[in-house]
């Protein structure tokens, strides 16, 4: 058992890049990898000293398996040092941050290079089940004859294939697009199209104004077939306007929906990587840390109502911490939705958890204006909070997520 | 023991445990495995001894009956290397010497069990064609295991009865190839043209070869009968080619395409005495006695000591243009980190891809499999800006050739890298000492010049300065040679040795181009000479504007006798800067010459009329390199006239048959080249005035390598 106060000790990201544009022809592995050395390199910090690797991804690629490791082999980082991917769909990035607290906290290490990433691009394309014992006793088929009845017996829909990410977005419980159920939260809580159209103006002016800070928190990456650097996050939109968000039609609920691609959070590729250890292993690095990770907490909820999960899990990491939502100098909230965000504001509202002053949410953008990349937004939302603190002078912030499936993420960071 | 005693020492037979270098075991099986286990060295070679050796146990196995024999090498990177060159260079009796090993790979091929060449290591040369003389070749998959017939590169035949059975293997047109390219092939490659039988892991290499010896004797091949209606029409087009290639300075590759053609419509017998005449006519001459120097010159580059050298595992490089990407690529293709920066993420992104490409190139020509190249570009790790360098072991600095800018990178390195950080700047021209004045360790600083382009260029510079440190200098020797490549130590001069050579010769080209001389004559007179590539050609390859430079420093240093001819300027103040604009003296579509430039002859101060005839050309751009080298030697740039000649001909292409500029002025014969320069000296052209070492060496009639071991007197 180590007591230790536990840091962010470093980290950076790669800039975040809409599904098929600047990033598209890296793969997941690629982008990790680009993130870890961004932050072992700035550092100066030998891999050597590394205890284990914890990265988050969403959608692992086929090609490499255990994909955590596959980066860290790729990054320099020495075969000794194990690693590992852990998946909780949106909060697959703090849950690579909470598994280093958990290991530290349990004696295991002080160092750990964690992060989160997600290559939206490379998501691949299934075919149905149906088609592959289909294709299988077409390559297999001894014989003309054999061959040739599999090949008859191949339907056009066989040959259909659905986008993994599709499914991906998808709850396999309840059955509902992530998208269905930001529209049902949207019902319930009286959350009118021009409201959410608003916030997810809001996203992006303030990500636009802090295009320099948020600068800070990025490493380039380079295309190295295309000979090009990849430099700024391309998902911010100085000029969006209130217009044009109204004119855009509901993607869930084709006439009488509310939620569209515009009060979404987009959807894109990234990667982040922290170095999290004990403020003594900072000392001995001669690091000074970004800040102290005080606690955290995981919450269950309704799977058609995953956008509430942050409730649940705020209220459960404040009850842990004796404090209060105004003991926050600062609130990251995962913008997956406007309709989503908006009503765990009026939720936490509603059941005397507190209200959140405008000043203190989101105050650099977020999802909606930046991108979510699943697997790295939250670790994503550490790095960018912890940077403001620094910058502001505040104390303590607090990040929070919804979760597909049905739960929430909450963590509690402070910068003494 | 010379070559009739081992002959003699055949006849008998001679118990296994007392041939040091070639042991024989028999198995269960009824198999006998013959290893060459060489003592006391990490490679197997064929000398007199050890074919004497081999005799004698090849004759033990004709008198038994076996089922089979493995042929197998004990050494973990070596089958067997070849014939011993020293041996062959050396000795009286190379006759007997080639009629030796002849024999005992016909009686080889004569065994009535089956014979496997199991091979794991380089198999080169006289070592192949011993595996040619079995039934069967297997060879192990490991990356040491390098398989071909080097002879042609050193002006030699295979004459052990490779060029005669290589065809009857293969067929003609692929022995042919083989033969003429002189590559040593990773063992895929030798499986795909059918120089071995089959691949498999070291371990399992002798379970592979038993494999082969329970298949029985195969059946004789006759493939190479298929030729006989079209030996002479293959003859002719390959003859043709490598005229053309070759400008007939190389008889080895003319003689090759003789005996290996004709070897499909001689039977064995005659075509070993072929091969063995071929190859007598071919050691006498000069091309093959120089072309085996250059090949212990580049041994002795290999082996340059270096006592008190660290050893290199990260490095850094500043600067990722063409030569600072073409340094990161190589050191990641040889295992080692290398953190890449630039003064932005443009220049950076740029000089990644120069990178990539490279390894590209790599994967394309089956150096590096896919996953080794991305594993190679994986070691290079960019960083825009400056990052902690504690763990780096080695900075190569390759940003521009600019004494400031050089000065500010080396300033700001001293204050990141650890104290023992060696601190290496590649630059062409630019003074080492003077770079590391002011820092506050300036013994660390060293001058590593590679050559462009990188992955093809084997020499290295390593120019010591006048506070480089032993340990500095030893550290660089060292990792050079570690990386593969191959380093010549010099004086910290204006030029180093290479430019300072090559450079007198460039200009000499362009205030020919300027007097009126045809562009394309121009090169042609220097590609006679033997030269890879004309002066014109080069200067476009090299860019106008870093050769401006190198000229620049050098003219500054010696301007007695060098100047950069006006036209530089003006080609430079058009963009015209040779290749990489397309436009140089010659005018380049897709990376080809497509004509010569107009732009530049317009330039000119007389047009084409052709003054000066091919012989005038060469002898005017040949004898001031010749000038410049002996001076090279007089100022003390290296030590050794083996240094410049190796370092030209590794460096510069400079026509390896001619064993380099020193060597051929020994053929010319000093006091004729001193004529010939004074000569030149009368139409005032004060470049051409012979040194003060070659008017000396007149005066005494010595030569650069004669008897006498240098004619700069040592102290």
């Amino acid at each position: 058992m180590n007591s230790e106060e536990i840091a962010v000790i470093a980290g950076v990201r790669t800039p975040f890049a809409k599904l098929g544009t600047s990033l598209a022809g890296l793969g997941a592995a690629d982008l990790a990898r680009v993130a870890m050395l961004g932050v072992l390199v700035r550092t100066g910090v030998d891999p050597r000293r590394i205890d284990e690797v914890i990265f988050g991804c969403v959608a692992q690629p086929a090609d490499a398996p255990n994909l955590a490791r596959v980066a860290a082999l790729r990054s320099g980082v020495p075969n000794h040092v194990p690693a590992v991917t852990v998946q909780r769909n949106c909060a697959s990035g703090t849950e690579a941050i909470t598994q280093a607290v958990l290991r530290i906290r349990c004696g295991q290490g002080d160092l750990y290079l964690v992060g989160g990433v997600e290559s939206m691009s490379s998501i691949p394309l299934l075919f149905p089940k149906s088609a592959g014992a289909k294709f299988a006793s077409l390559v297999g088929g001894k014989g003309f004859l054999q061959k040739a009845r599999a090949a008859v017996r191949l339907r056009p829909r066989d040959l259909i294939p659905t986008p993994a990410l599709k499914l991906g977005l998808t709850d396999p419980v309840c059955e509902l697009n992530m998208g269905q159920t930001a529209e049902i939260l949207a019902r319930e809580f009286g959350i009118e199209r021009s409201a959410q159209d608003l916030f997810a103006l809001r996203s992006h002016m303030r990500a636009s104004a802090a295009a320099e800070k948020l600068a800070e928190e990025i490493v380039p990456v380079y295309d190295t077939s295309r000979g090009t650097a990849v430099l700024h996050d391309n998902g911010v939109r100085p000029n969006q306007t209130l217009e044009a968000l109204a004119k855009l039609r509901p993607v869930f609920e084709p006439v009488t929906g509310t939620v569209t691609a515009g009060n979404s959070s987009q959807i894109t590729d990234g990667a982040v990587a922290l170095l999290v250890g004990t403020t003594s292993v900072a000392r001995e690095l001669n690091l000074e840390p970004l800040g102290i990770i005080r606690d955290f907490a995981y919450a269950g909820c309704d799977p058609k109502r995953m956008g509430l999960g942050p409730v649940y899990a705020v209220d459960r990491l404040l009850k842990r911490l004796h404090l209060g939502l105004g003991d926050a100098d600062l609130i990251e909230i995962n913008e997956a939705f406007a309709a989503q965000v908006l009503a765990v504001l009026r939720e936490l509202e509603a059941i005397g958890i507190g209200k959140i002053a405008d000043e203190k949410l989101n105050v650099n953008g977020g999802a909606i204006a930046l991108g979510h990349p699943v697997g790295a937004s939250g670790a994503r939302l550490v790095l960018t909070a912890l940077k403001q603190l620094r910058r502001t002078g505040g104390e303590k912030a607090l990040v929070t997520l919804c979760v597909g499936g049905g739960q929430g993420a909450a963590l509690w960071l402070e910068c003494p | 023991m010379n070559v009739a005693e081992a002959m003699t020492r055949g006849e008998q037979s001679v118990p296994p445990e007392v041939t040091p270098s070639v042991l024989l075991e028999t198995d269960e099986d009824g198999i006998a495995l013959v290893r060459f286990d060489r003592l006391g060295s990490s490679v197997n070679v064929f000398d007199t001894a050890t074919l004497g050796h081999l005799a004698a146990i090849v004759n033990d196995l004709g008198r038994r009956s076996l089922r089979g024999v493995i042929f197998m090498s004990s050494k973990p990177a070596v089958f067997i290397a070849g014939a011993d060159l020293r041996e062959l260079a050396g000795t009286q009796d190379r006759a007997g010497l080639v009629e030796l090993g002849q024999q005992i790979f016909t009686r080889i091929g004569a065994l009535r069990c089956v014979t496997v060449a199991a091979i794991h290591g380089a198999c080169a040369g006289g070592g192949f064609e011993m595996s040619l003389a079995c039934d069967y070749r297997v060879a192990s998959d490991a990356h040491v295991t390098k398989i071909g017939l080097p002879e042609i590169n050193l002006g030699l035949i295979p004459a052990w009865g490779g060029s005669t059975r290589l065809p009857r293997l293969i067929g003609l047109p692929r022995a042919l190839k083989v033969i003429l390219s002189g590559d040593l092939m990773p063992s895929s490659k030798a499986r795909e043209l059918g120089l071995v039988d089959a691949i498999g892991p070291r371990e399992r290499l002798t379970f592979l070869a038993k494999r082969f010896v329970d298949s029985g004797k195969p059946r004789r091949s006759f493939r190479h009968l298929a030729w006989i209606p079209a030996w002479q029409a293959v003859a002719a087009v390959a003859r043709k080619s490598v005229l053309k290639k070759t400008r007939g300075h190389y008889p080895a590759a003319l003689r090759a395409i003789d005996v290996v053609t004709k070897a499909v419509v001689r039977s064995i017998p005659q075509s070993l005495v072929a091969e063995k005449k071929a190859i007598l006519a071919l050691a006498d001459g000069d091309v093959s006695s120089n072309l085996i120097r250059i090949f212990f010159l580049q041994d002795r580059a290999k082996h340059l000591p270096s006592p008190k050298a660290a050893s290199i595992e990260k490095t850094a490089v500043i600067g990722s243009g063409v030569m600072g990407a073409g340094i990161a690529q190589w050191f990641a293709a040889r295992g080692k980190g290398v953190l890449l920066s630039d003064v932005g993420p443009e220049q950076l992104a740029q000089g990644l891809q120069r990178a990539e490409n490279l390894f590209a190139e790599a994967r394309r020509r089956r150096i590096l499999s896919r996953s080794e190249a991305r594993a190679g570009m994986d070691r290079i790790v960019s960083a825009e800006i400056a990052v902690p360098m504690k763990s780096i072991d080695l900075v190569v600095e390759a940003a521009s050739e600019n004494m400031q800018v050089k000065k500010a990178i080396f300033a700001d390195l001293e204050e990141r890298v650890r104290y023992d950080t060696i601190l290496a700047t590649n630059t062409s021209a630019l003074s080492v000492t003077e770079i590391s004045r002011g820092l506050r360790d300036p013994a660390r600083v060293v001058g590593l010049h590679f050559f462009n382009p990188v992955h093809r260029m084997k020499l290295v510079e390593i120019a010591r300065g006048e506070l480089t440190s032993d340990f500095a200098a030893d550290t660089a020797v060292a990792f050079v040679q570690r990386i593969g490549k191959l380093p010549v130590v010099v004086k910290d001069r204006p030029g180093f040795l290479v430019n300072r050579i090559l450079l007198p010769y460039l200009l000499e080209a362009v205030r020919l181009f300027v007097a009126g001389a045809h562009v394309e004559a121009l090169d042609e007179s220097m590609l006679d000479f033997g030269m890879p590539m004309g002066p014109l050609r080069l200067l476009d390859e090299v860019g106008l504007d870093v050769a401006a430079d190198v000229g620049e420093t050098l003219c500054r240093a010696f301007p007695d006798r060098m100047h950069t001819p006006g036209v530089f300027a003006q080609l430079l103040a058009a963009n015209i800067k040779g290749k990489k604009t397309e436009r140089g003296f010659y005018e380049y579509q897709n990376g080809r010459v497509a004509g010569v430039n107009r732009f530049a002859t317009d330039l000119r101060e007389a047009d084409d009329k052709a003054s000066l005839t091919r012989d005038q050309l060469q002898e005017r751009m040949v004898f001031l390199m010749i000038n410049e080298a002996a001076r090279c030697l007089e100022e003390r740039v290296v030590e050794d006239p083996r240094d410049v000649d190796f370092a030209m001909i590794m460096g510069t292409g400079f026509a390896p048959f001619r064993g380099g500029p020193l060597r051929y002025a020994d053929s010319v014969g000093i006091a004729k080249v001193t004529e010939i320069l004074e000569r030149l000296t009368r139409t005032r052209e004060r470049q051409f005035a012979p040194c003060d070492l070659l008017v000396e060496m007149t005066r005494q009639q010595k030569k650069f390598y004669g008897t006498e071991s240098s004619p700069v007197s040592k102290g």
